[in-house]
C-alpha cells in the first residue's frame, strides 16, 4: 500500500481511538484556553440583565436528555441570572422530559440562591403538550393552557405568583432552550411576536445556522450557541460550570477531526499527483 | 358520506381557526378558544394511543418469534415498569425520577455522544476537494470548526469573524430562502386542506 493510500484508509478505530483520547485527556488536564464573549450572548445577557426586580421571565425546557451537555448549562445559568436580579421565573417545557430537566436546573441554582421560594419567586408548570397551541393558549389563559396544574399536579391558583402570571401580557422576557421542534420557532410565532413579548434562546451547535437568521431579523434577543453559548454566559455571570470545562475539549476535538479532514486529503491529492504523472 | 363527512369537517374548522385568527370577532375568539382545548385534549390522549400501538406493534413479534423479538420483550417490559412506577409516583416520584436519572439519561446522551466519533470518521472519508464546490465545503466547514471554539482565537483572531460572516451573511441568506420556500409551501398544503383537495392526513391516498 502506497503512503497516498494510507493516508486515505486509516482504520476508524484509530480516529475513535485518537479522538477519545484527545477528548478525555483535555477533561482532565485542560488547558484553560480564554473564551471570547460573543455578540449573541452578550445580547441574550443584556435582555435578561435589562428586567426588573419582581418581573416574569418564562423559562421553557424544551429539549431531552441526548441534549443536556449542550442546552443544561444554559438554562441554569439564565436560572442563576435571573435569581440573583430577583426575578420570577416561570419553568415550562414543551419536551416531555423538560420538566424534569427544570426540577434539576432548579435544583443547582437553589444551591446557590437557597431563600428562593416556590410559588412565590418561582414555579414549575412541567411539560404540557399541544405545541404551539399549548402556547396560543398560554398567551391568553394560563390556567386553561395548563389545566390549572404544576409540574407535581398542584392547582395553579394556590400559588402566590400566579396571581401576576395570567397571560403573555404579563411576562417581560421567554427563553427557550431548543433542541428541536417545537422550540424557539414556536416560541416566536406563537407567544412572542402575537402578544409582543420579547423571546430569547439556546440552541443545539448544530441548530445555530437555523437561529442566526431570526436574530439578525430582530425576532431572537441573541441566542445562546451550543456549548460554547452556555460557556460565556457562565462567564458573564461569573459563575464558571461545566460549559467552562468542556470548552477545551471540544477545541482539541474539533482540530482533531480538522485533522484527519487534512490527512485525507493529502492523501487524496498525492495519489492524484502520481496518477497524472503516470499519464 | 364516510368520505365527505371529515373533509367536511377538516374544511369548516380551518376556514373558522384562520378567520379567528386573523380578525377579532368575540364568537371566533370563543369559539377558537374551545378548539385549542380540544387540541390539547386530543395532544394528550395521543400518547395513550401511541402506547398502544407501541404494545401492538411489538407484541405481535413477539407472538410470531420476529428476528429481535427478544428487544421487544425488553422493551415492553421497560414499558410496562416505567408505566407502573409512573401512576404509582407520578412524574415527580424518587424512584422515577432515578429512573430517568440513572438509565435513561446516560443511555440518551451516550447515544448522542456516539455520533461524534461517527462524524469524525464519516468527514474523514467523505470530505475530499474533488471539485470547486466540495473545496468550497470543507473550507466553510474548517473555518466554521474552528472559528466557533476558543481555539479558533488561539490561532489567528480572523477565525471567529471568518465564522461569524459565514454565519451572518451566507447562511442566512440561504436560511432565510429555505424558510420563506418551506412556509409557502405549508401555506399552500394548508389551502389544499382546507379547500379538500388534500387528503393524504385521512390515511389514504385518494
Amino acid at each position: 500500500m502506497t503512503l497516498s493510500e494510507r493516508l486515505q484508509s486509516i482504520d476508524r478505530r484509530v480516529i475513535y481511538l485518537i479522538l477519545a483520547a484527545v477528548i478525555v485527556g483535555v477533561l482532565l488536564h485542560p488547558i484553560g484556553m480564554p473564551i471570547r464573549v460573543g455578540k449573541e450572548t452578550q445580547t441574550v445577557y443584556a435582555a435578561l440583565d435589562a428586567l426588573k426586580p419582581g418581573s416574569l421571565f418564562v423559562l421553557s425546557f424544551d429539549y431531552s436528555a441526548s441534549n443536556v451537555p449542550e442546552l443544561h448549562p444554559s438554562a441554569i445559568a439564565m436560572l442563576k441570572h435571573a435569581f440573583s436580579k430577583n426575578v420570577r421565573v416561570v419553568l415550562t417545557a414543551l419536551s416531555p422530559e423538560g420538566g424534569m430537566w427544570a426540577n434539576d436546573a432548579l435544583g443547582v441554582a437553589l444551591q446557590k440562591y437557597p431563600d428562593k421560594r416556590y410559588g412565590v419567586d418561582y414555579i414549575n408548570i412541567g411539560y404540557k403538550p399541544g405545541g404551539q397551541v399549548f402556547l396560543e393558549k398560554l398567551a391568553t389563559n394560563v390556567k386553561d393552557a395548563c389545566a390549572n396544574t404544576d409540574a407535581s399536579g398542584k392547582p395553579l391558583d394556590s400559588f402566590p405568583i400566579m396571581k401576576d402570571f395570567r397571560t403573555a401580557a404579563d411576562v417581560s422576557l421567554a427563553a427557550s432552550m431548543t433542541a428541536g421542534e417545537p422550540g424557539y420557532p414556536q416560541w416566536i410565532a406563537n407567544y412572542g411576536e402575537p402578544n409582543k413579548v420579547p423571546i430569547t434562546a439556546a440552541t443545539v451547535a448544530v441548530g445555530v445556522s437555523g437561529a442566526i437568521p431570526l436574530v439578525t431579523s430582530g425576532h431572537l434577543k441573541g441566542v445562546l450557541k451550543g456549548m460554547r453559548g452556555a460557556a460565556e454566559y457562565e462567564l458573564l455571570i461569573k459563575d464558571k460550570g461545566t460549559a467552562v470545562a468542556g470548552m477545551d475539549a471540544q477545541s482539541l476535538g474539533h482540530l482533531t477531526i480538522v485533522f484527519f479532514v487534512l490527512v485525507g486529503n493529502i492523501g487524496y491529492f498525492l495519489q492524484r499527483a502520481r496518477a497524472r504523472g503516470r499519464s | 358520506m364516510k368520505r365527505e363527512l371529515p373533509v367536511v369537517i377538516t374544511s369548516v374548522v380551518a376556514a373558522l381557526y384562520v378567520v379567528a385568527s386573523f380578525l377579532d370577532i368575540k364568537a371566533f375568539n370563543v369559539m377558537k378558544s374551545h378548539l385549542d382545548k380540544w387540541f390539547l385534549i386530543i395532544s394528550a390522549s395521543t400518547i395513550l394511543l401511541g402506547v398502544i400501538n407501541l404494545y401492538v406493534v411489538h407484541a405481535s413479534a413477539i407472538r410470531r418469534r420476529k428476528p429481535g423479538f427478544v428487544y421487544s420483550i425488553i422493551l415492553l417490559a421497560a414499558l410496562a415498569f416505567t408505566l407502573i412506577l409512573g401512576l404509582q409516583e407520578t412524574s415527580q416520584g424518587r424512584n422515577y425520577a432515578q429512573l430517568y436519572q440513572y438509565v435513561l439519561n446516560p443511555l440518551s446522551s451516550t447515544m448522542y455522544a456516539i455520533l461524534c466519533f461517527y462524524i469524525a470518521s464519516a468527514a474523514y472519508r467523505a470530505f475530499r476537494m474533488r471539485s470547486v464546490d466540495a473545496a468550497l465545503l470543507l473550507g466553510t466547514a474548517v473555518i466554521v470548526m474552528i472559528g466557533v471554539v476558543p481555539l479558533g482565537d488561539v490561532l489567528w483572531q480572523g477565525f471567529p469573524k471568518l465564522s461569524q460572516w459565514l454565519l451572518d451573511v451566507p447562511n442566512t441568506a440561504g436560511m432565510r430562502g429555505i424558510m420563506i420556500g418551506a412556509t409557502l409551501g405549508a401555506i399552500a398544503t394548508g389551502i389544499r386542506i382546507l379547500l379538500g383537495l388534500e387528503r393524504s392526513h385521512f390515511g389514504r391516498a385518494e
